[in-house]
């Protein structure tokens, strides 16, 4: 997405003064600043961008108590799961993991959300902006927000930006946009501390709109056989963007920057590595991601001593969903398919230990 | 000797909306025209003013990334 203009990044409209009941609020009570100074210098003087980062309970709780009540549990804003499951990997050395977790500061700590993040300005992560001229965005827009950050995979596959690979079918049949399936409750979060993105207890399921096709008496035969053994995706998802081998560090001029070795579109079928009750499967769709045990090698020597602890091919649920795939053709299409499937030949050596949970044994590829 | 002072309840009922409302109406008006007195309003809704200033900004600040950014975030 190209960035806005930088005066349109801080322009505000005068439908913001007029409509818009934050505006009753003034300036300097949300971002501090002088606003009887004449010069930008002064007038800036100890301003503060988005007031609602990281504590938006100043700006935003007088009203929105309860919403901001759970801020510090709010994955787009904690990244818990994201620190926890790099920590996973980290080694135990106290002086290592400052290390790692400050270079992770630098590089990845940025890519977070906020209250305002979301609801008036464009992420940071894509240098900020006025949505909509300070006008509040009760739903943040899907094209400006949500795909802002979430964009090289979820944006290129549901909208079917991939060459050669449909968008999703909710999308092009529906027009569905985020919001549809993807909830403000599950947006703010419930107040609890989640490690895993999808232990989130509210976020959605195929299930919560397609009851029928997973009931005892689902008209589809396919279904009920498969029901519990295969997640949705593995027959109705399509090949997905796989990223490989990031490394940060910092340029001549200090500036922090990020190399990412290949991408590559594949649909790979594993054993589920993280099996919970609401996804129970035994096959599920895998995503290779970028990590790699030097990742952080530009700041410390052997920072993810324990790279093998979780799977580089993570549980995935792939924004591509179709009614027919090549999986769905005829039984055959899967059964034996070996190619659909992650085996040993397809992981990297050095990555084989950190996916052995997660790789299909020849003898376990379904007949 | 009952009337008046039943009108004089009535006044004060209405001196005390009069007041009231005037007083809320104060602080509306208030809000608004302090907004508008704000340089933060009157720089940050003139597009030519925010061009200028904006251009300055960006003369004098180094790249915001690394040219060495290499593949898909």
């Amino acid at each position: 997405m190209a960035p806005l203009e930088p005066y349109e990044q801080v322009l505000i409209d005068d439908a913001y003064l007029e409509e818009d009941p934050h505006a009753e609020i003034t300036c300097e009570q949300c971002h501090g600043g002088n606003p009887r100074a004449t010069k930008m210098k002064a007038a800036h003087k100890g301003l503060i961008p988005d007031p609602t980062y990281p504590d938006p309970s100043k700006a935003c709780g007088e009203c929105h108590e309860e919403i901001v009540a759970n801020n510090k549990t709010n994955v787009h804003v904690s990244l818990n799961p994201y620190k926890h499951t790099i920590g996973m990997r980290v080694s135990t050395k106290k002086g290592t993991r400052k290390k790692v977790f400050r270079a992770m500061d630098t590089h990845c700590s940025a890519c977070h959300s906020s209250c305002g993040q979301c609801h008036v300005s464009r992420p940071d992560s894509v240098e900020g902006g006025f949505v909509e001229g300070h006008l509040f965005q009760k739903t943040p827009p899907m094209d400006t927000n949500c795909t802002a950050c979430h964009g090289s995979r979820v944006e290129m596959e549901y909208l079917g930006k991939n060459q050669g690979i449909p968008g999703d079918v909710h999308y092009t049949k529906e027009g569905m946009q985020c919001i549809a399936c993807h909830s403000g409750e599950e947006m703010h979060g419930m107040g609890k501390d989640y490690t895993y993105r999808y232990d989130v207890e509210n976020a959605p399921s195929c299930e919560g709109c397609h009851e029928d096709a997973v009931s005892p008496t689902a008209k589809t035969r396919t279904h009920r056989i498969h029901k519990e053994k295969v997640s949705c995706h593995v027959c109705h998802s399509v090949a997905y963007k796989n990223c490989y081998s990031c490394h940060v560090g910092k340029d001549k001029k200090g500036i922090p920057y990020f190399k990412t070795e290949k991408t590559d579109m594949a649909f790979k079928i594993g054993l589920n590595p993280h099996p919970s009750k609401d996804r129970p499967y035994k096959f599920v769709t895998l995503r290779h991601v970028p990590v790699s045990a030097k990742t952080f090698e530009f700041y410390v020597k052997d920072g993810l001593t324990n790279f093998d602890a979780l799977p580089t091919w993570k549980l995935a649920t792939p924004h591509n969903i179709q009614r027919k795939t090549p999986q769905t053709k005829s039984c055959k299409s899967c059964h034996g398919e070996k190619d659909l499937f992650l085996l040993e030949k397809d992981v990297k050596p050095e990555e084989r230990g950190a996916n052995k949970g997660v790789i299909v044994p020849d003898n376990a590829v379904p007949r | 000797m009952v009337r008046p002072k039943g009108k004089g309840v009535w006044y004060l009922w209405v001196v005390l909306i009069v007041f009231i409302g005037s007083f809320l109406l104060w602080g509306n008006t208030n809000s608004v025209q302090s907004q508008e007195e704000s340089t933060c309003i009157s720089c940050h809704t003139s597009v030519k003013e925010l061009v200028k200033i904006t251009r300055e900004i960006a003369a004098k600040s180094p790249p915001q990334q690394s040219a060495e950014n290499k593949g898909e975030g």
